[in-house]
């Protein structure tokens, strides 16, 4: 029985915040939205805001908390991958020499 | 390794980013950190399914078919279907993650011209770049033919599935 279909948006945000609330320590907010990755799958999109002169995530635990978030959504036969981002709330906003500023 | 040698490079790039560098800066380092975890990738295909160590006049043209034989896209979903099937080990998911994560970091870096990258996302994804690359060394010798095995595109499914 596939149960993703059954997946509300508020069963992806409590199971993103379990698994990486387990396994990232210091972590801000973290919103998730459903859409499509770079090759246009459906992907579950989770973006982890860190808190003002927060350091930088040291990446092995990137890793882990990116295995707990999968293997959670594996659990509930969900099939999209999921694709963690971490915004950095302290950082000038990238600029183009393309754009007018 | 050549994988060894990209992430050099992309910490070179990204050392003397200082203030407020361009996204060309920061841009590149990405790139080159992605290249690096798919050579290391390449490496494990070449080493797992023929051995570097293969004899042959025709050397190359065996040899790089093999070291590139991956697509992106079947490669995404088939290290996405590891634990389907019934592969529990963390360390697969932690590369197919990371393959994942990786690619569609390198496509806004090398495709899309939106200014994107902030300095920490730069440091961050050479720092996850590495993660793949250990992880698959660290892989038993077995694993690691599984792994490549994997990655061969348009595979069937067989009789138990």
């Amino acid at each position: 029985m596939n149960l993703s279909a059954s997946l509300a948006d508020a069963d992806f945000q409590a199971i993103a915040e379990e698994a990486l609330g387990r396994t990232l320590s210091g972590i801000g907010r973290i919103g998730v939205g459903l859409g499509r990755d770079h090759d246009g799958d459906p992907a579950v999109l989770v973006s982890v805001s860190m808190p003002s002169r927060s350091s930088i995530i040291p990446s092995g635990q990137l890793a882990t908390a990116r295995v707990a978030l999968a293997k959670a959504l594996d659990a509930r036969v969900e099939d999209r991958l999921a694709y963690t981002s971490v915004d950095w709330p302290d950082d000038e906003a990238p600029q183009s020499p393309d754009v007018p500023t | 390794m050549i994988s060894d040698d990209l992430l050099e490079a992309a910490e070179l790039l990204i050392s003397g980013a200082a203030g407020r560098p361009t996204q060309a800066m920061l841009k590149r380092p990405v790139g080159t950190a992605n290249y690096a975890r798919l050579h290391a990738r390449a490496y494990n295909n070449v080493d797992a399914l023929l051995g570097w160590g293969l004899q042959s006049p025709r050397y190359w043209d065996i040899v790089s078919p093999v070291h590139r034989l991956f697509e992106h896209g079947p490669t995404k979903k088939a290290l996405a279907r590891l634990p389907r099937d019934h592969v529990q080990s963390d360390l697969f998911i932690r590369v197919g993650s990371a393959f994942a994560e990786l690619q569609k970091q390198r496509m806004l870096s090398d495709d899309d011209p939106r200014p994107t990258f902030p300095l920490p996302a730069v440091r961050e994804l050479i720092a996850l770049a590495r993660e793949p690359i250990a992880d698959v060394r660290s892989l038993q010798r077995d694993d690691r033919r599984f792994l490549a095995s994997r990655l061969i595109a348009k595979t069937r499914p067989g009789p138990k599935e």
